[in-house]
């Protein structure tokens, strides 16, 4: 069950522990011409993009990507040239919804997270409040923050004291 | 009450009540404290920083210099606030500073009587031998600013990141020109002004006549807005330009929006794809004798305080200037009431603009001349003026209004590099040339008439929009004001002046006419000496009105041309900056990212006493029932001798490294081969940097052919991946290669002790236990207690010891199963004070801790690892450099203790007492040291100068509590032969 950080009526935070979550990794010295593929989601060619629905995938890196509900597949059923590691037990979900939260987003992190450049579908690795997060745009206002778990408490911490400023300060 | 007329930005319909030095005064709703102060004919407002000199108001914006004061609204504490930015609120409690037992009456003023005592240099002839830090407290407390109370609460600011294209600093006629011809291009634009409203001195501009400044600049802040992309950011201070366009500005929340969760201050980092720093001019005073007498104010802080806040800071003015633009502000107070006496202009021919305003209003002009005295020591009763051709005369009035001309604002341009060029017309330092990404308009550029700043606004938005692909804008409407021209007469100081040392240069410093020659005549010459000699420019002010001043000064001493002369370096901050403020959240438990073990909570419900390891909030050991620390950690060393223990090691790094290049890259990085290695088995390894000296250890696992499990140290493992990467990515990009760091999704458990094989048997795991089937260094794969599991059998107790590491979700089911399964075996927690001092046992290395930066593995014994191998790995070549092998290195050695005391201390310095006396020679030193618990007696690691070769020796060492003996051993003190591990 998700658990709630912070409701307020332009903000509302929830963490959970999430779904399934894969690394995927191309093992190669150049990307190939044809795009990798594999039984399960669309991979982004576009950096920084993210699919729709779940299974989903968003690429983080020239050779990553980052899937979201997707059994992460034995070895020997993937291309040779793709490495998946389940990491669903290493990253902690926090789903940050609300008209202001881009705002709170843009107290932790320098991504640039205007409504015109963070677009829906967007995902991008980057510092949040210090540590390492994966930030996916879902909707205008709706984005969800992938936290190492051993980070995740001090994230929730973190949340919990910036988000009440944010909802009174705009 | 000295407010004589309606304030624009006042409503005096709503009194403010306040305190200032435990009087009670009223002030009005709008009044900065500044404001209210002169509103109620308050002169002394605090004393000097070093002769406790009454001092009044000066100035009405940022560059104020002596109304310093402390205040306090509800349980905020403002320390060192400028009152003149600082807003009123009800009940405000405003303090002065440097006085006691006020501003007004302050016991400090015979400081005054020894200012020749008290010289340039001061600091640096004071505390010398002997005896300095006997009157050093004293001196210190009777200078410097105010205290932050330690009762004062947390505060609670927010920090926000932008991105812009172009981002405009100040809101006065030029940056809001500059924006709205950027925001009609349809670009992303920032304006932030540092006052509560936009305007900059356009504002005050609007006296007793409406010019049509205040709609000019609704009218401009209406297009703003019609603009979607632009975002208007008053209240914000821009403090620092940084590299890259980074500008950093701190917002100031209005005191009634403060109350609850909202935020005092939040900081802006705004990155910009180009800047326009608009960031305007400050009037500045002139030097003449006595020129910190309260009621001494700048003529236009006078203008501003009469047509923004009603207020008339004097009854009977006499004006002193180079300039025009004082004409200006003489003309506003007449028209309002005030009593202009004269207008001492230095120059022979004012101004045509001047001559004009003072026929105009009937004020008479005393051309040639300048201020030589002011009359009363607790504020201004009167002036003498002189000058060439002129009698000496004296006028009473009761304030004195000057104008030097104008300092623009050049701090900001010159913290991101920009250069500074002197400009005669001016007499002012001014941007040299315009930098990628960085533009400045207005009067930062030494322009004063609004038609000039217009032109300069268009200019400088053209320049940014070409610079970002875009047209021409419309050229904007000027402000419809009258202002003066910029054209100054050079003059700084009053000739023949036989009182150097009461001519302030620096206000806010105390430093005098006198002090900036002292220190000429003592070779502080260059300008950045006599800064700090002379401390002019120096704390909070940034010398924002005393710079040019003090630099004319000093090039008038050195017989040089102030462009000679050059200016100090500005740094960040701009003005005062609250540490809270930049620390944003990062203080506290929030102080650094805290990284949790995924059963933290059952090990809090174990009793474990947290530490930080490497941000890792480990159990150092478990408080059980009363035991104190020492006998905690003992027994859990003897339970893991004797029987079992349970140690939680997920924080160990675990690396997941792929791809048919995965060996050849290991053999690379590790000093250790890595091709030998079969899959299931395990190695232990080091990894060295390009100097040759020890960079992570750890061990290696190989899963498949392919496919390798790296575990780099406790904590090491986000540094160890990023040397991976880089390696991979900048030096050999052709090996194909994936690394994913799985740290945190796994949880890993130690089980440790002679009883550890049956309680893993007895938890249940499908994996075979036997020491032939799961030999020591093994890895294996299978289910433990339900649960998917990696088993390697490594151990750095020197017992024999299972690492299972679980999905860290399921890790409190599987740490509490297990502790379940060794109840009867008698397992207990360990932390890891004990497991530290169970590897000093057996001499195993604990990088950081028995090695530092130079240490390589020839030192720690550890040379054998990479004799045999014949490929090269990173680090390799340095090894043979000669340094690195000559004789008298450090080496690592155990230290067994032969004088019947306790354990030696960790640092104790291993010394040569071949010779008596002090000093003595310095051999090596303790590095680990614990008791020994199931050896018998203390051990010890130690680096030791030859150590090898000392084999046998019995050595001297000072650990602070005396002399102590130990004889030089290896490092292993337990189960040497490993068969308790083997087993």
């Amino acid at each position: 069950m998700p658990e709630l950080l912070h409701g307020s009526p332009a903000l509302r935070i929830e963490q959970s522990a999430g779904t399934l979550k894969t690394t995927l990794r191309f093992i190669g010295t150049a990307m190939p011409t044809a795009h990798p593929a594999i039984d399960g989601p669309a991979l982004p060619r576009e950096m920084h993009r993210c699919g729709d629905g779940e299974p989903r995938a968003m690429r983080l890196g020239p050779g990553e990507w980052f899937v979201i509900g997707w059994p992460c597949p034995r070895a020997d059923r993937l291309d040779g040239a793709l490495f998946a590691v389940d990491v669903s037990d290493g990253l902690v979900c926090f789903e940050i919804r609300g008209a202001l939260a881009r705002s709170l987003l843009a107290a932790a992190s320098s991504v640039d997270f205007a409504a015109d450049v963070f677009v829906p579908g967007t995902a991008m690795r980057t510092r949040f409040a210090r540590t390492s997060a994966i930030i996916e745009c879902r909707g205008a206002d709706h984005f969800v923050l992938y936290v190492d778990r051993s980070f995740s408490s001090y994230v929730a911490a973190w949340l919990a004291l910036a988000a009440p400023r944010v909802a009174a300060a705009g | 009450m000295r407010r004589i007329a309606k304030g624009r930005w006042v409503d005096t319909s709503e009194p403010i009540p306040f305190e200032f030095d435990g009087r009670r005064l009223v002030g009005a709703r709008g009044d900065t404290v500044a404001s209210a102060l002169l509103a109620n004919g308050i002169r002394i407002v605090g004393r000097s920083f070093k002769r406790h000199r009454p001092r009044g108001i000066v100035a009405a914006g940022i560059e104020e210099s002596n109304a310093y004061v402390r205040t306090q609204s509800g349980a905020r504490v403002e320390a060192n606030a400028l009152a003149t930015l600082a807003e009123l609120v009800p009940g405000m409690r405003v303090s002065s500073l440097h006085a006691w037992p006020s501003a007004a009456w302050d016991i400090g003023a015979v400081a005054d009587r020894f200012a020749a005592f008290m010289p340039a240099g001061f600091y640096y002839k004071t505390f010398l031998w002997p005896g300095w830090k006997l009157y050093e407290p004293a001196i210190r407390s009777a200078s410097g600013l105010d205290r932050v109370p330690a009762s004062t609460p947390a505060s609670k600011p927010l920090s926000r990141y932008a991105h812009c294209d172009v981002l405009v600093v100040g809101g006065g006629p030029a940056g809001l020109s500059g924006a709205l011809a950027c925001a009609q291009a349809g670009l992303r634009v920032t304006l932030i002004e540092g006052r509560p409203a936009f305007g900059g001195w356009l504002r005050w501009t609007d006296g007793p006549q409406d010019t049509g400044a205040q709609r000019w600049i609704d009218d401009q802040l209406d297009a703003l807005h019609s603009h979607p992309r632009v975002t208007l950011l008053p209240r914000t201070m821009a403090v620092g330009y940084y590299d890259h366009n980074l500008v950093a500005a701190i917002e100031t929340f209005a005191p009634e929006r403060r109350a609850g969760d909202h935020p005092d201050e939040r900081l802006w980092q705004v990155r910009a794809r180009q800047v326009i720093l608009a960031t305007g001019a400050v009037e500045r005073p002139l030097v003449f004798p006595d020129n910190d007498r309260p009621g001494v104010m700048l003529a236009s802080a006078a203008r501003e305080y009469l047509n923004g806040y009603g207020v008339a800071v004097a009854k009977r003015a006499v004006f002193f200037t180079n300039n025009d633009s004082a004409y200006f502000a003489a003309a506003d107070l007449k028209r309002a009431g005030v009593d202009v006496a004269a207008i001492a202009d230095c120059r022979a021919r004012p101004g045509a603009q001047a001559r004009q305003i003072a026929d105009e209003m009937s004020i008479e002009i005393l051309p040639s001349s300048h201020v030589a005295a002011v009359h009363g020591r607790r504020g201004v009763r009167g002036a003498e003026i002189a000058g060439s051709g002129l009698p000496r005369k004296h006028i009473d009035c009761d304030a004195l209004l000057v104008s030097g001309g104008y300092t623009p604002q050049v701090q900001l341009y010159a913290h991101c590099g920009g250069k500074l060029r002197f400009d005669a017309t001016s007499a002012s330092f001014v941007p040299d040339s315009h930098m990628l990404g960085c533009l400045t308009a207005g009067a930062i550029n030494g322009h004063s008439r609004a038609d000039a700043i217009a032109a300069d606004a268009l200019r400088a938005a053209n320049e940014a929009l070409a610079r970002l692909g875009h047209g021409p804008a419309r050229p904007p409407a000027p402000a419809p004001c009258a202002s003066a021209d910029p054209a100054v007469e050079a003059w700084w100081s009053v000739p023949g002046n036989s009182r150097k040392n009461h001519a302030w240069v620096d206000l806010h410093n105390d430093v005098t006419e006198a002090d900036v020659e002292l220190a000429v005549r003592e070779n502080y010459s260059s300008v950045e000496h006599l800064k700090r000699y002379t401390t002019l420019g120096m704390g909070p002010d940034q010398g924002r009105t005393s710079n040019v001043n003090g630099l004319a000064i000093l090039s008038q001493a050195l017989g040089k041309p102030i462009a000679e002369t050059g200016t100090t370096r500005f740094r960040p901050p701009l003005i005062g900056a609250s540490l809270a403020t930049l620390a944003v959240s990062a203080h506290g438990e929030l102080h650094a990212p805290k990284r949790l073990l995924p059963a933290h909570d059952r090990h809090r419900e174990l009793g474990a006493a947290f530490q930080d390891y490497s941000g890792w909030q480990r159990p150092a050991y478990y408080a059980s029932g009363a035991s104190p620390r020492e006998a905690a950690i003992e027994a859990e060393c003897l339970a893991v001798r004797r029987h079992v223990g349970f140690f939680d090691s997920s924080p160990l790094g675990k690396l997941e490294v792929r791809g048919p290049d995965a060996e050849e890259l290991l053999t690379r990085i590790y000093a250790n081969g890595v091709r030998s290695l079969k899959p299931g088995a395990v190695r232990y390894g080091v990894m060295l940097n390009e100097n040759g000296y020890l960079l992570d250890d750890g061990v290696v696992a190989r899963l498949a052919p392919e496919h390798f499990l790296v575990g780099p140290s406790s904590g090491a493992a986000p540094r160890v991946l990023a040397w991976l990467e880089e390696w991979l990515q900048c030096e050999w990009p052709h090996l194909r290669v994936a690394i994913v760091d799985v740290t945190s999704a796994w949880a890993s458990f130690s089980i440790a002790g002679p009883a550890a094989r049956g309680l893993l048997r007895d938890a249940g795991t499908d994996i075979a236990l036997s020491a032939t089937d799961f030999p020591h260094m093994a890895y294996r794969e299978g289910m433990v207690v339900g649960a998917r599991a990696r088993v390697q059998r490594v151990s750095f107790s020197g017992e024999l010891q299972f690492e299972i590491s679980v999905p860290a979700g399921e890790a409190c089911r599987v740490m509490d199963a297990l502790m379940q399964a060794g109840r009867p075996a008698g397992l207990v927690p360990v932390g890891l004070d004990a497991w530290l001092r169970l590897r000093v046992d057996k001499g195993y290395l604990h990088l950081g801790t028995d090695t530092d930066g130079t240490t390589t593995p020839d030192d720690v014994g550890l040379a054998g690892m990479y004799a045999k191998k014949a490929e090269d790995f990173i680090g390799r070549r340095s090894l043979g450099r000669a340094a690195l092998v000559a004789p008298g290195r450090e080496q690592l050695v155990g230290l067994r203790v032969v004088d019947r005391g306790p354990a030696l201390a960790v640092g104790a310095c291993i010394v040569d007492d071949s010779v008596k006396g002090f000093p003595c020679e310095i051999l090596g030193r303790v590095t680990s040291s614990g008791p020994g618990v199931a050896v018998g007696h203390p051990v010890a690691l130690a680096r030791l100068r030859d150590g090898r070769r000392r084999t046998g020796e019995v050595v001297s060492l000072l650990d602070g509590r005396g002399v102590r003996r130990a004889e030089v051993c290896g490092p292993v003190f337990y189960d040497a032969e490993g068969e308790r591990l083997g087993a």
